[in-house]
């Protein structure tokens, strides 16, 4: 089986992870192996010092990549790998082609809606605005109303 | 050949019309309609006049006039549909399918209850006028061969299987008597055969054109079942609804109104003056002096103060005529005064564009708040839901606009608010009342009363200062407006002999003002990079990018297994990153 050791360097909520690659190697299973929780061995060559940022692999076999959960140097030569598998990067091209309503999103939002989730700040604006025209004191008139003309 | 017989669906209507040579014709709707024993077409909505055909742009040939059924509903056809017109005068348009679009539609027309004709529109049945094909079947008195037009049908739908079966879609609204420009239209895929065989497919949601509205094609050629007995049943069962609204975002502009028409100075039993202090000044020491005939007016007025029926002072500036003899009652007092030729007036307080300081949410009630100060009326709340728009719809900012209509011989005034809507038409929204005639006292009891009013307003005031002083300066607006409030909101009273009313109004701002209560966001740093902002639209996954939440999402053709399923539903519905 083949085992590819990656860096990771993006967020586990990322569809589409950012990826060094680091090795490649040939490993085995033993016992049953869950394709979402797989454990790989790795005899031989496998240098845990040189393969210290691995946090990621992909299994082919598998066709999913998954979030390396533990590395144990079970002896001198054997490692073991122990996965969780990302289901966003393993099915990110699917995922793609989804379609949802979407609650909240960075750029393509409609700010007339509020869900409550924009804070303000307990203190208010106070803001005046004068009109242009009013009743100016220079225009004040007396007035008598007399009866009969 | 088969007896011809109308199968009706569960809501199935025949519509009789009559043209104005009162023939009769026949218009089905959701009829199930088979055409010979193998043969069957199913009816769309649109089913129309034997005579009439649509040509095969749909545009209407010979279908004008106006057409009438049994309740003497006015139907009438126009390129763009049908237009059903109720006695009530409500117009109705049923779009037809468009010609060019790719859904195929199949209109389905009858002569008579026990025969039809088809005809096919949409680009991919090659439209075709049939009006010919039809005019043969009719010569031959339908004994030549029921299977012909059924068969052009088949050809114009699937043309290399003419021989054996046709499909096509047909357009369906529920409810005949309750169409509306937004009914609800459902295609469905019917299928025709003369193998012996047919079926109609009702699940075409890949046909969607519109809201789809179930009918259960289950239901026809079988009798309905009637429903055991239900205490209840007189009350009718469920029905879907909602949704009929007209979304009619007119508006009629309410503008300010003109002033009246008539005045009390046309009758002649009052007269208004504009006296000049010096005027006045002579006009006292007229009544004071010997030549004031005191014994002719009290012929008429028990008292010289009979004949003043108001003094005061007005803020503005009246239109007036020549400068004439003041008479008092009938006395001529021969001091020349400025009489005032009009008794209204209309004051334009000028216009605010308030532009949107957020363009949000925000900008509206109940986070916004507006409130406007009125001379001689008072502080008074207003709406900012009003006066608010969307800068998109409306470039130019919310307008507001004051007037005031003025009667100077009571003092009386209404402001007017008008704002704006989307369409930049006026709309008067808010009317406040008040009084901005000042009067002057001219007795000893008048300013008596008239002390005691000032005295009272005075408390008012000095409750403002003493916030001022803790240093609050919202405290200062706030009581400083509310101090307006009451000095103006203590309206004068209008009395015709004289009683005094209040000079608050003259004391206090001459402008209009608004007081904008804004709200002071609280937006983190890249707040929607990390969380989003609301969005409530509907999208494919690969056109959006950045962090996103889905209300809900479909996860078809994903390959993987229920607890992946459930495990990307879930991430997607907390959070991604795209």
């Amino acid at each position: 089986m083949t085992i590819g050791l990656y860096y990771n360097k993006s967020d586990e909520r990322k569809l589409n992870k950012d990826l060094d690659a680091i090795a490649t190697y040939n490993g085995y299973l033993k016992n049953e192996c869950s394709i979402q929780n797989p454990v790989v061995y790795i005899e031989g060559a496998f240098n845990i010092g040189n393969n210290i940022n691995a946090n990621y692999m992909f299994l082919p076999d598998y066709r999913r990549y998954y979030y390396i959960t533990d590395i144990t140097q079970v002896r001198a030569n054997l490692v073991k790998i122990s996965g969780r598998v990302d289901v966003l990067m393993s099915f990110k091209d699917e995922i793609q082609n989804s379609i949802g309503v979407v609650r909240k999103q960075e750029h393509n939002y409609s700010l007339f809606l509020d869900d409550g989730s924009l804070k303000v700040y307990q203190d208010k604006l106070i803001i005046c605005k004068e009109f242009p025209n009013g009743f100016p004191r220079e225009n004040d008139r007396f007035i008598l109303v007399t009866a009969g003309g | 050949m088969a007896t011809k017989q109308i199968v009706p669906l569960n809501s199935a209507k025949i519509l009789h019309l009559y043209n104005s040579d009162n023939v009769e014709y026949y218009v089905g709707l959701g009829y199930f309609l088979p055409i010979n024993q193998n043969i069957y077409g199913l009816c769309s909505p649109y089913i129309l006049l034997q005579k009439y055909y649509i040509s095969n742009t749909l545009k209407t040939q010979g279908l004008t006039g106006d057409w009438f059924d049994d309740n003497g509903n006015k139907y009438s056809f126009s390129a763009s549909g049908i237009v059903i017109t109720t006695p009530s005068d409500t117009t109705k348009t049923i779009e037809l399918p468009d010609p060019d679009s790719d859904k195929t539609a199949i209109l389905f027309f009858t002569y008579s209850e026990a025969d039809g004709f088809c005809i096919a529109v949409g680009k991919n049945a090659i439209p075709y006028d049939y009006s010919s094909q039809y005019s043969t079947y009719q010569t031959a008195q339908r004994t030549a061969n029921d299977y012909d037009y059924a068969y052009e049908l088949c050809d114009t739908i699937s043309a290399t299987n003419r021989d054996t079966y046709g499909w096509g879609t047909v357009l369906i609204v529920p409810d005949y008597n309750n169409i509306t420009p937004n009914s609800p239209v459902r295609s469905a895929m019917c299928l025709w055969t003369n193998k012996g065989n047919y079926s109609v497919i009702s699940d075409t949601t890949s046909f969607n054109m519109q809201s789809l509205i179930p009918i259960n094609f289950n239901g026809f050629n079988s009798p309905l079942v009637d429903s055991p007995d239900d205490p209840y049943q007189p009350g009718g069962t469920t029905t879907p609804g909602g949704g009929q609204g007209s979304f009619d975002r007119s508006s009629d502009p309410i503008d300010v109104p003109g002033l009246p028409l008539l005045s009390a100075i046309d009758t002649g039993f009052v007269s208004l003056w504009r006296p000049s202090p010096t005027e006045l000044i002579n006009l006292y020491n007229y009544m004071w002096s010997n030549a004031f005939d005191l014994e002719s007016f009290k012929k008429i007025f028990a008292n010289p103060i009979d004949a003043i029926m108001g003094f005061g002072i007005i803020p503005l500036n009246p239109v007036t005529g020549a400068a004439r003899s003041l008479k008092i009652g009938n006395i001529d007092t021969g001091v020349n005064v400025t009489p005032i030729t009009e008794q209204y007036y209309q004051v334009d307080c000028g216009t605010l564009y308030l532009d949107n300081y957020f363009d949000t949410y925000l900008e509206f009630e109940p986070y916004s708040t507006l409130e406007i100060f009125l001379p001689f009326c008072g502080c008074m709340q207003l709406s900012a839901d009003d006066f608010y728009r969307r800068k998109k719809e409306y470039p130019g900012g919310g307008k507001i606009n004051v007037k005031y209509n003025v009667d100077i011989l009571s003092g009386s005034c209404v402001a007017f608010i008008s704002c704006y809507d989307a369409n930049g038409a006026t709309t008067m929204t808010y009317e406040f009342n008040g009084n901005l005639l000042t009067q002057i006292p001219i007795t000893g009891n008048d300013f008596s009363g008239l002390y005691n009013a000032v005295l009272g307003i005075a408390g008012n005031v000095i409750s403002g200062v003493a916030h001022a002083a803790a240093g609050n300066a919202a405290g200062i607006l706030g009581d400083a407006v509310n101090a307006a409030h009451n000095v103006t909101s203590a309206k004068p009273s209008i009395n015709r002999s004289g009683t005094i009313g209040g000079s608050y109004g003259l004391l206090a701002n001459r402008k209009p003002f608004l007081i904008r209560n804004i709200p002071r966001e609280a937006v983190a740093w890249a707040q929607n990079t990390f969380q989003g902002y609301p969005s409530h639209i509907t999208t494919v996954i690969r056109s959006i990018n950045g962090y996103t939440e889905f209300e809900k999402v479909y996860t078809d053709n994903i390959p993987a297994s229920d607890n992946e399923l459930k495990e990307i539903v879930q991430i997607l519905e907390t959070g991604v990153i795209l």
